[in-house]
């Protein structure tokens, strides 16, 4: 029996000109598919990642985010995800962060909305925790970021709103606290962006805070009023161009459960107060110093680099990453930081606004450069509007993916030839220095939504990464790796002793058939998310890991040699495995 | 009856694409040059033909790009719908409101009309170019791609279209054919800044500094003031180990872009002022005005949008300085010599000095009809009656609803002739019509001969 197919699915071609051609030659002659022999079908794989979150019980989450209208900036940025595990059992949690509204905000009688706290039940299901973990940020939420701030032993998690920042002490026992006033964290205005780094190697997380603009809604501009208020002539939400913005806050953990905010101290002076979004901490130059990247809305980004002497300079100019090759200030919201070639050197990619591309900034030994065109990335998201994003290896194969979480930020897009809900991407690595769009019916992503904050663990500990995206107004996504097989893996958890217990700012290198690939412990990243501490690397077929190197926060380095594949190792400093 | 100008509003949007701007569109299409001038002399027997031929499609066309061109977007944009309604498919009808659309960001509805254009005048260079715009800002590339070849297939000697071929050719990836593209456009046309600056980025992008620089160097000589282009040959210059010089050139866009963002924040309170305004709220208004020009000194509408609001706060003396400081800083800005010709005609009295300002009003933009109108009155003022008509007339032809122009034309047409003629009465009467309160200032002697 002949075997049944699609012709135009199967990448030949359409059924009228598979008539033609038939016209002049014996058609059922030649083999139809490719790279089989007749009579061998094909089999089409299902897609890489499948959205359980109604599965596994997040589907009760909503993003809430003032009025579906989104007149007001603050309605339209989000928030983010943690994924971290808050109770030491292993497994991965989620933290959803919610937004609020100015009803809510105005009437402490109504109803809050809360960020979630989600256990991870271990079979793929998850139990809504908040309560019974004191976890409960109930200001208009934006970001996350997770770290051990007291070193002991118990992540802890600091939340940037739209009003007060909240730190939440986590108490060991499954419960959190929260401590923002005795800390000296409260912020104030609009936080958006925040990471935990260890700046001075003094073994303490210190902690840089991003601030978007200076937003009073009596002061606000409606829709349509002027210029900075229009997309594409339709009248939208003003901002933020033309509104002054707040400077960012850098805080230094002075060790007894208190900050000391020393950007000044620092010469992390954000004098212009930029609309900061983004920030992750990242040793760029290869110095062994970790430094700071933040990813500003429509103007330059700040690389503050890290003069081992406890202060910054900002060089983001002269290093090539804070406009894009042509010189334009964009509309920088998101980063994901990764070696996408394996060169060595941390590389840079910046999410935009729509009618503009994402930004890849290739890192040649220090020195980033623009190479989005090269890289094949220049037109294919070109009219999304992106946010969340992430370096990750999906299929495990030594080379990093990336995935970008898109939604435009105004409702009326629709009226305006473009779409608020929008389709997540996933670009595969090419290897070449080029990655190529994986077809939405591939990847899996075929669900529009507005997201926004997304972050990376490996939520079933299974060896394939998986994806938690929040959707504003809508339920978050789950995206799970759902194909049965990739490449093997190895997966290493740090524990710091003299450094900060989390080791963020550690860097692993990792060698195993023949190639090296590198990456560092991130407290956060993407857009105002937190993905997973733990160190993932893909390893293709690679029998065993021949080498680890460890460059640990405070500089001391360790190699261990000889390891397996297709586990987790945890490696306490100083200790051998 | 004092005429305040508009308040000025700045002019930004999220667009980020560099497309082909709209004088290159135009120019490389070989289409009207006309100066303001002219339409403004046009727009009298312009408007007289759509009144003696209201089914006349053409009759439209014409009148809507001559307000087009004054920069009377509402009016021009109502007109070309009564062209195009009378004649749907009127290509040039099509072209022009599309354009409109386009500059307003309106660019799907701008490419659903050039593409009707285009289908109905498949040889039309100027449809096929725009509409290649608008899929390049829509994010449509391969479309764009297609209607810029359409274009070079139709005349090889357009040099946007060569630009837009480039522009498309380096989102994608094709460096040398996008090179080789901008090279195209410079051959056709000499010294095009925006291909200059499409071959550098080409060119560095392939890693071709040496001949990126050279280039860069030129463009930077022709905007010295433009954070992109020292940015760009900063970079390239980087490349070659010219640090010193790239440092400079960094630093130097430092400060440009700082400026630029103090400048656009100065913008968002001057917005906030408008609106502030235009909602009653004087004071606030005022207030935002002063934020503006605290973040930015030297922003010339803000002088002038705060000399407005206390003018109408009737603070003449505080208004005064303010307008002077706006046509000081830019000597071009229209609004700001009509306005210190207004506060010289009415609280200084010196009509001398208010005729300059309106002179220089309606000289930088003819088309601004109050300026045309104020200028009219202090030349009756000063009795100068023919000089008077004339303007008032300009003003009318601009904007016929301009019940003081009426009456003003009414009222010279009067005194230069002594006597009360048809056309006198007419335009004296119509005024009154239009603006019943103007009644109060018109002279005995002639309302007696009005109905």
């Amino acid at each position: 029996m002949m075997p049944s197919f699609d012709a135009r699915r199967a990448g030949l071609q359409t059924r009228r000109s598979f008539l033609r051609q038939c016209a002049f030659a014996p058609c059922f002659a030649i083999p139809l598919f490719r790279g089989g022999a007749v009579g061998q079908p094909v089999l089409t794989p299902g897609p890489w990642f499948v959205d359980v979150a109604a599965r596994a019980g997040l589907a009760a989450f909503r993003d809430v985010c003032g009025d579906p209208a989104k007149n007001y900036l603050v309605e339209t940025l989000g928030s983010g995800v943690a994924l971290f595990d808050y109770n030491n059992d292993g497994l991965l949690d989620v933290l959803l962060v919610n937004g609020s509204s100015f009803e809510m905000l105005a009437n402490p009688a109504l109803p809050r909305s809360s960020s979630r706290l989600y256990r991870n039940n271990g079979d793929g299901t998850f139990t809504d925790v908040t309560r019974e973990s004191g976890l409960m940020n109930e200001g208009w939420g934006v970001g996350v970021t997770v770290g051990d701030y007291d070193n002991d032993g118990y992540r802890d998690v600091f939340i940037t709103n739209f009003g007060s920042n909240a730190l939440f002490h986590n108490n060991g026992n499954g419960t959190f606290t929260n401590v923002t006033h005795e800390a000296g964290l409260e912020g104030g205005n609009w936080s958006t962006g925040c990471a935990w780094g260890d700046y001075d190697r003094d073994g303490r997380l210190d902690l840089y805070v991003a601030r978007y603009v200076d937003f009073e809604k009596e002061q606000m501009p409606t829709p349509g009023t002027n210029t900075y208020c229009t997309y594409r002539g339709v009248p939208v939400a003003c901002g933020p161009r033309g509104l002054p913005g707040l400077a960012d806050l850098f805080y230094h953990n002075e060790g007894n459960g208190s900050f000391r905010e020393v950007s000044m101290d620092t010469g992390v002076r954000d004098t212009i107060r930029g609309y900061g979004l983004g920030v992750v901490w990242l040793d760029y130059d290869n110095d062994g110093w970790p430094d700071i990247f933040v990813a500003n809305d429509s103007m330059p980004n700040y690389l503050w680099h890290n003069q081992r002497n406890g202060t910054f300079e900002e060089v983001a100019m002269e290093a090539g990453c804070a406009l894009s090759a042509d010189g334009r200030a964009q509309s920088n919201m998101g980063v994901a930081v990764g070696d996408y070639d394996n060169d060595g050197w941390l590389d840079l990619f910046v999410t935009h606004f729509s009618e503009d591309y994402n930004t890849l900034y290739h890192n040649e030994r220090g020195q980033f450069e623009d190479v989005t065109y090269e890289a094949g990335l220049g037109t294919v998201s070109y009219t999304q509007l992106a946010w969340g994003t992430g370096f990750f290896d999906f299929d495990n194969d030594g080379w990093k993916e990336i995935f970008v979480a898109n939604g435009h930020i105004y409702p009326q897009a629709d009226q305006a030839g473009n779409h608020y809900w929008q389709q997540n991407q996933l670009f595969r690595n090419l290897r070449n220095g080029r990655f190529s769009l994986v077809p939405a019916e591939e990847s899996g992503f075929t669900q529009a939504r507005s997201s926004r904050g997304a972050a990376f663990g490996d939520l079933r500990g299974r060896g394939q990464m998986d994806i938690v995206v929040n959707n504003i107004d809508s339920q978050p996504f789950l995206y799970e790796f759902s194909r049965a097989a990739s490449g093997r893996w190895v997966r290493f958890r740090l524990v710091g002793t003299t450094c900060n217990r989390d080791a963020i700012g550690a860097r692993v290198l990792v060698t195993a058939g023949g190639q090296t690939q590198m990456d560092e412990v991130r407290s956060a990243g993407s857009f105002v998310s937190s993905s997973d501490v733990r160190l993932h690397f893909g390893l293709a077929d690679a029998p065993a890991v021949d080498k680890v190197q460890i460059r640990w926060p405070d500089g001391s380095v360790e190699e261990h040699v000889g390891l397996g594949t297709n586990r987790e190792y945890t490696i306490r400093q100083g200790e051998k495995l | 009856m004092v005429a305040l100008a508009l308040l000025a509003l700045c002019i930004d949007s999220h667009s980020q694409v560099t497309a082909i701007p709209s004088d290159e569109r135009l120019a490389s299409a070989g289409t009207d040059a006309r100066s303001e001038q002219q339409w403004l002399a046009e727009l009298g027997p312009d408007r007289a033909a759509v009144a003696a031929h209201p089914d006349s499609a053409q009759a439209f066309l014409t009148l809507g790009k001559a307000l087009h061109a004054l920069g009377e977007t509402q009016a021009a944009s109502q007109a070309l719908d009564q062209a195009l309604k009378l004649e749907s498919n009127l290509p040039e009808a099509l072209i022009e409101k599309g354009s409109i659309l386009a500059d307003e960001a309106h660019w799907p509805e701008a490419a659903d009309l050039f593409r009707r254009a285009a289908e109905v005048s498949p040889r039309s260079a100027v449809a096929h170019l725009w509409l290649g715009d608008m899929l390049l800002r829509t994010g449509n590339f391969t479309g764009a791609a297609g209607e810029f070849a359409t274009v070079t297939k139709i005349d090889d000697r357009n040099s946007g279209a060569w630009q837009g071929v480039g522009l498309v050719r380096l989102q994608q990836g094709d460096f040398s054919g996008a090179a080789d593209a901008f090279r195209n456009a410079l051959a056709i046309r000499p010294g095009y800044l925006d291909a200059d600056e499409g071959l550098a980025h080409a060119l560095g992008a392939a890693h071709q500094w040496p001949e990126a620089a050279e280039i860069l160097r030129k463009v930077v000589a022709a905007q010295p003031d433009s954070a992109a282009e020292a940015v760009a040959l900063g970079t390239a210059l980087a490349r070659l180990g010219k640090k010193e010089e790239a440092d400079q050139l960094f630093a130097r866009a430092k400060e440009f872009l700082d400026r630029e963002l103090m400048a656009l924040r100065a913008k968002g309170e001057n917005n906030w002022g408008v609106e502030l305004r235009s909602e009653g709220k004087a004071a606030d208004a005022v207030a935002a005005f002063h934020r503006a020009l605290d973040d930015d000194p030297d922003y010339c509408e803000a002088h002038d949008n705060l000399g407005g609001v206390l003018w109408m706060q009737k603070d003449a003396a505080a208004a005064m300085p303010e307008f002077q400081a706006a046509v000081r800083c830019d000597p071009n800005l229209a609004s700001a010599r009509n306005n210190l010709g207004t506060a010289l005609l009415y609280a200084s009295h010196d009509v001398d000095g208010a005729i300059v300002q309106f002179h220089a009003a309606v000289a930088v933009r003819p088309g601004f009809a109050l300026a045309h109108l104020n200028l009219g009155k202090a030349l009756a003022a000063k009795q100068e009656f023919a000089g008077a008509i004339v303007e008032f007339r300009s003003a009318l032809a601009i904007d016929p609803a301009l019940a003081a122009a009426h009456l003003g034309l009414g009222l010279a047409l009067a005194e230069e002739t002594n006597t009360v003629s048809a056309e006198a009465r007419a335009e004296m009467a119509e005024g009154l019509h239009l603006d019943p309160t103007l009644r109060a200032i018109v002279p005995q002697q002639y309302l007696t001969k009005l109905p």
